[in-house]
């Protein structure tokens, strides 16, 4: 920029004009981040509100087919479906999209549409906590035990140990989850018995009260056995598989090779050298799965009868609960864009390569 | 001095109440299951979505809010629950049913004639079809109600009295004396209060669940796997029950299945493929089985050419063996329309005339006769074995079927197969099945299935589906569904299907209800509006290592329905039912 | 310079070998020589003569599916101790590495792990031979000074927040950090620019001045090596084929291939001449070709070179060659110098 230069007053307080403050703002990383962010769930938002309304049937409707296929006849299904509903299905869209979007802006995800409606907030407060425990638990455990046993067959490249648990890792990989979560109850609990099908389903035994003792925790890790342990079985081998070629080609880096003629301890080439290295391409996947935690697996969760988000979310649809399912999509776009904003600061903070041109200069 | 007088008095009323509470709850657990609604939404209301009628169906609410009686399908005869007494008043104007006077609620307060009014009061609000026949419900005595008829007294108002489930006055009075409010005031439906009110009523959670049955729950014994209810004292058939807990596993078909081969689940409601009651059978567990009361029916779309041709219809209910059609698809769970009337081939000597039914066409599986019916529809075979209309057409159309029902879309794919192989040329399209209700509903399909005759010993609630429930009759906004014309001319005279259907069980005199719901039957088993492809049959399992007492095969109780009136909700209630172990 | 007679590192008779789908690749074949304090060797050679495989051996890092099948490295601590590095225990050889014998590899980003400081390539290297952290600090803020480094920044900077040139300069500070007696280069210039490449050279030469520690040089980059090395050993096919004194060798080759690589290389001292490639592809190494291995690249090859492997002889003291043709190239050899 040329100007002619004016005196000025050498000690102009660095006063900023509201649009600066703006313009610094927007230039602050963070703050686009959050912005981006927040624009993605309301579209996300808007999305689902109109795609939940466009699905086919209504709930009352839905209601009396439901009742009808148990075997009621007509004026009884429709008697018990009569004023069960808070929503006027007949209502223009625009008006209810208003509505939602205002409750939403105050915190308020509506109440279940179904009679005399629970808010949705404390039905999403009772199972998120049983999914994000028992998949978060799922996710955690596979991610170690696969990146670990990726690095252990990568070391022992084209060794018995190597082919034996990449052949499972692949085989496993390629069954889905629901499958494993069938054969654990027809195979394990209903032939073999090594486990009474019904006493694993519900997240704890009722029988036991409820409170910060070792009988309750350990009856809640009883009952996620089950869902935990397919979430292992049916995740495990595709990290297994990631890490063992991320590892791979990091074994083949020169550094690792400097790093051995340096005469460094194995443990530490292992976990700094290779370990670290090997684990960030992982990260980015690590964190889209953390975003999917939430959203549970709906038949795992079915099958084991476990409490989670998934099963309520299956039931949601079913019925067509229009803010129930609203409640519960929402919950599911936030934290998988919330695991995209932490993949980035994860990866930051793993790989310095990648702080660059975030505010760090060089 | 009063005061111990008072004291006494209490402690005698105390006594008195002892024999009845010192009455041992029976061991053993009945092990059975209802998808009810999880928490934290399930709740003790009796007009909630997420309440009783959810949360017990109506196979086990009868065992906490008991109606007056149950109906025995195999006499057609009611015996009694919350009733001792009830029937037509001489005059014929009004239904008269005496409480039991036994009857307690289970905090021990006696059922009055006030429990019946508030129930009725609420019911009124709610637009109960009760309110179709009666005008108003007045106490004769503390247990003595009147059902006053607004017009005609009829016998199906008569079961619709005596199968409502009547709640406690103790929590719903209040709601009910706003509803009387409202009433006297001359509001309806249409206005604010009316609606404010159906709301509060629909929004509305005891804390307490006042029961009238020998079982109650509160909401602590309900967890995400199972619920149970424990015995109570109080009600009249405390004494006779012989589980003293009823457990209730959660969810569907899929996540009982393995429930009942481990053994923790004794008798099941729910829906079994055919293979898997074949996995049951050879695990060992025993089997009963009951009616459904509806089976899978082929809907047409009769805008769709050709179902429009009265002689295409029939041609295919010709074409189809449909014995082999249920065996195949459902086995011992379905049998093959024999009457194609309209009427559950059970009821059909019930509830026709026996000249009617001889005169039934039977649509024997006969191809000649299929074959004939095309040609005389203009129709022949083209060299690949397919009709062909005048202009060189095949039957091109589509059918889509529900994806989740496997006893419907089986037997109805099979039903397909065999027309194609017919000459027919059908595509088959699988939908999630709420679409596929939205589409039939719209009239958006050419070929369909959905469920035809009901669980109800009425010929009209019989023929109400699918002919007038998915058929612009019986749609709101305008939708045509079927779109079969109810008004046309039939030998030579102009009738309308609608009202014969509508006025079909009207009435008391049962000889004249049967020579109109004939009527009905000769028309539709005429002019096959759809084709009925076979009665589904309930086969539930009844482990007998966990249940004794279950009645042989032959015990006439098994006639009752699986939907309605199911036969365990009277065996368990008389104690025929115990723990085997 | 000064190079003293004691030798540090004896190789005697080292053979490697790679296991191949095809079969096994000797990679370096009966290679012996010595290595004297204060020395610097330079190895030249195409890619793919063997090179780097013996730089790796001599430290014991070959690929998985490398091995040593014979030999001897012999290297004689400071302590006058001989100790075989191919019969060394992992323990022992963990602490030789480095130690005593570090190496400055090519490819100076990949060379460096970009997770970690350049402190704590400092700490983990001087953890692992268990010298001080206080000491490694300031020894390394010592050596970063002497090759020309910022040493507060480098210190604590990612390698990849540093240039091409300034990383290259860490790995000879960071090689020299335990005073090792050898310090192996394997082409430590060829990423750099020109101007950069002379400085870390001038940087080498004083190190050594300072140190006394003697290097093994690997380079095809003949005029850098022509001014760094007191002896040069060319390899051709896995094998020492010419080794001598710097000047021995690169004015009076022998080798018929010695010549043909001096040749094929510009020459900075004596301007443009006229690039002769050498003609023909490195030789297969599963089934090397008979006789002389070169000859069917060589320009002067004879009947005899087809049949009989040359044995090593030594024209002059100190210069040792195998070729059958030694006088004839020798004669072109001069020629060309004096022209």
């Amino acid at each position: 920029m040329t100007s002619i230069p004016t005196p000025r007053p050498v000690a102009a307080a660095p006063r900023r004009s509201p649009g600066q403050v703006l313009r610094r703002l927007w230039d602050s990383y963070s703050f686009r981040v959050l912005i981006q962010s927040l624009v993605t769930i309301w579209a996300v938002t808007t999305f689902t509100f109109v795609l939940i309304r466009l699905m086919p049937g209504n709930p009352i409707q839905i209601r009396i087919d439901q009742l009808m296929n148990r075997g009621l006849t007509f004026e009884e299904a429709e008697q018990q479906a009569a004023n069960l509903f808070d929503f006027d299905p007949d209502a223009p869209i625009l008006e209810q999209y208003v509505d939602y979007i205002g409750k939403l802006a105050r915190g308020d995800l509506g109440n279940s549409i179904l009679g005399g409606g629970t808010p949705v907030n404390s039905i999403i407060l009772e199972f998120l906590p049983w999914t994000l425990f028992s998949v978060g638990l799922g996710l955690l455990l596979s991610f170690l035990l696969g990146t670990l046993l990726g690095v252990i067959i990568a070391y022992r490249r084209g060794g018995f140990l190597d082919n034996f648990i990449t052949t499972v890792s692949s085989i496993l990989y390629g069954i889905p989850d629901y499958v494993i979560a069938l054969l654990l109850i027809l195979v394990v609990g209903v032939q073999l018995q090594w486990f009474q099908v019904g006493q694993m389903r519900g997240a704890y035994n009722p029988a036991i009260e409820p409170g910060f003792t070792l009988e309750f925790i350990a009856s809640i890790f009883q009952h996620a056995i089950l869902p935990v342990g397919t979430y292992i079985l049916s995740t495990t081998g595709s990290w297994v598989l990631a890490m063992k070629s991320s590892t791979l080609s990091t074994l083949g880096e020169d550094f690792i090779t400097v790093a051995k003629a340096r005469g460094l301890s194995e443990t530490r080439i292992l976990s700094a050298y290779v370990g670290r290295n090997a684990l960030l391409p992982l990260v980015t996947r690590l964190a889209i799965s953390i975003g999917f935690v939430v959203s549970g697996s709906v038949i795992v969760e079915e099958f084991f009868q476990y409490p989670g988000l998934g099963r309520r979310l299956l039931r949601a649809i079913t019925e067509r609960d229009y803010t129930t399912m609203q409640g519960i999509f929402l919950v599911i776009s936030i934290s998988v864009v919330a695991a995209n904003a932490l993949s980035d600061l994860l990866l930051g903070w793993l790989d310095p390569r990648v702080r660059v041109g975030k505010g760090r200069g060089r | 001095m009063k005061r111990y007088i008072a004291l006494l008095l209490a402690v005698v009323m105390l006594v008195g109440i002892v024999p009845v509470s010192a009455q041992e709850a029976p061991e053993g657990t009945w092990l059975g299951t209802w998808p009810y609604v999880l928490p934290p939404e399930h709740d003790l209301g009796s007009f909630t979505a997420s309440g009783l009628a959810a949360n017990l169906g109506n196979v086990y609410r009868s065992l906490v809010e008991m109606p007056f009686a149950f109906y025995m399908w195999s006499s057609g005869e009611y015996e009694p629950m919350l009733a001792s007494e009830w029937g037509f008043t001489e005059d014929n104007t009004a239904y008269r049913v005496t409480i039991n006077a036994d009857a307690m609620w289970s905090d021990g307060s006696p059922v009055t004639s006030a429990d019946v009014l508030a129930t009725y009061s609420i019911g009124r609000i709610r637009g109960w079809s009760q309110y179709n026949y009666i005008s108003e419900v007045r106490a004769i005595d503390d247990k003595t109600v009147e059902f006053v008829f607004s017009g005609e007294p009829s016998l199906v108002a008569e079961r619709l009295i005596l199968k409502e489930y009547i709640v406690a006055a103790a929590n719903y009075g209040e709601l009910a004396a706003r509803a009387d409010e409202i009433v006297a005031a001359g509001l309806t439906r249409d206005s604010e209060e009316w609606a404010a009110l159906a709301s509060d009523i629909g929004a509305f959670k005891p804390d307490v669940l006042l029961a009238s049955g020998p079982y109650t729950y509160t909401l602590d014994t309900v967890n995400d796997a199972f619920m149970t209810m424990q015995w109570q004292p109080n009600s009249i058939f405390s004494g006779s029950v012989q589980f003293g807990e009823i457990k209730l596993w959660a969810g569907e078909t899929e996540v009982t299945t393995p429930l009942v081969l481990s053994g923790e689940l004794a008798h099941s409601t729910n829906v079994y493929p055919a293979n898997t009651v074949t996995s049951f059978e050879s695990a060992g567990i025993n089997l009963v089985t009951i009616p459904r009361a509806y089976g899978p029916a082929l809907l047409f779309q009769h805008d769709t050419y050709p179902f429009n041709i009265v002689e295409v219809r029939q041609a295919m209910a010709y074409a189809i063996n449909r014995d082999e059609n249920a065996f195949l698809t459902n086995g011992i769970g379905a049998s093959g329309t024999v009457y194609m009337s309209g009427i559950l081939d059970d009821m059909v000597t019930l509830l026709l005339d026996e000249e009617t039914v001889e005169s039934l066409n039977r649509y024997e599986y006969n191809l000649e006769t299929a074959a004939g019916l095309m040609e005389t529809a203009g129709f022949t075979l083209d060299d690949e074995g397919k009709w062909v209309d005048a202009e060189g057409n095949r039957i091109s159309v589509e059918y889509k079927f529900p994806a989740e029902f496997a006893d419907f879309s089986g037997a109805s794919q099979n039903a397909i197969d065999q027309l194609n192989a017919f000459g027919f040329d059908i595509t088959a399209r699988a939908n999630p099945w709420q679409e596929v209700a939205a589409d039939i509903r719209a009239g958006n399909f050419q070929l369909s299935v959905w469920s035809w005759a009901q669980g109800s010993p009425f010929a009209t609630s019989q023929f109400f589906g699918p002919i007038q429930r998915f058929n612009y009759v019986g749609l709101t906004d305008g939708q045509i569904g079927m779109n079969f014309q109810m008004e046309f001319e039939y030998n030579g005279e102009m009738v309308n299907l609608q009202d014969m259907i509508n006025n079909a069980s009207t009435g008391l005199d049962v000889e004249a209800q049967r020579e109109r719901a004939g009527d009905v039957a000769t028309i539709i088993n005429d002019l096959m509006p759809f084709i009925p492809l076979n009665v589904m049959l309930s086969v539930e399992p009844m482990n007998e290592a966990a249940i004794a007492g279950v009645p042989d095969d032959s015990d006439p109780i098994w006639l009752n329905p699986s939907g309605v009136d199911h036969p365990i909700i009277w065996l368990i209630l008389q104690g025929t039912l115990s723990d085997a172990q | 310079m000064s190079i003293s007679p004691e030798i540090v590192l004896s190789v005697r008779n080292l053979s490697v070998s790679y296991l191949a789908k095809r079969g096994r690749v000797r990679a370096v074949n009966n290679v012996s020589f010595d290595l004297r304090k204060g020395e610097t060797l330079a190895l030249i050679g195409e890619s793919g003569c063997g090179k780097s495989t013996l730089n790796l051996a001599l430290i014991r890092q070959l690929p998985i599916t490398g091995s040593i099948d014979s030999g001897q490295i012999l290297y004689t601590r400071p302590d006058g101790q001989t100790v075989d590095v191919v019969s060394m225990r992992k323990e022992a050889l963990r602490q030789f590495l480095w130690a005593d014998c570090a190496m400055v590899f090519q490819g100076a980003l990949n060379s460096l792990n970009p997770v970690l400081r350049v402190r704590d390539l400092v700490y983990d290297t001087a953890k692992a031979h268990r010298l001080n952290k206080a000491e490694a600090r300031r020894r390394a803020f010592e050596l970063f000074q002497k090759v020309r480094l910022d040493p507060a920044r480098v210190f604590n900077a990612y390698p990849h927040e540093l240039s091409g040139g300034m990383r290259q300069r860490v790995l000879l500070a960071l090689a020299l950090l335990l005073r090792p007696q050898i310090v192996i280069m394997d082409e430590p210039t060829t990423a750099v620019d020109i101007l950069t490449q002379r400085s870390i050279l001038d940087v080498i030469e004083q190190l050594k001045a300072e140190f006394g520690f003697s290097v093994i040089f690997i380079s095809h980059d003949l005029a850098v090596a022509a001014e760094i090395a007191d002896t040069v050993a060319t390899m051709y096919a896995g094998e020492i084929i010419e080794i001598g004194p710097v000047d021995e060798v690169f004015y009076r080759s022998r080798h018929a291939y010695s010549l043909a690589l001096l040749n094929a290389a510009p020459r900075l001292s004596t301007g443009q001449e006229e690039l002769l490639s050498i003609p023909g592809s490195p030789p297969d190494l599963i089934e090397p070709p008979t006789g002389c291995k070169f000859h069917p690249r060589c320009a002067f090859a004879v009947e005899v070179c087809k049949t009989t492997p040359p044995p090593l002889i030594m024209p002059e003291p100190g210069h040792r060659v195998a070729c059958h043709e030694t006088d004839r190239v020798m004669a072109h050899n001069n020629r060309k110098i004096t022209t």
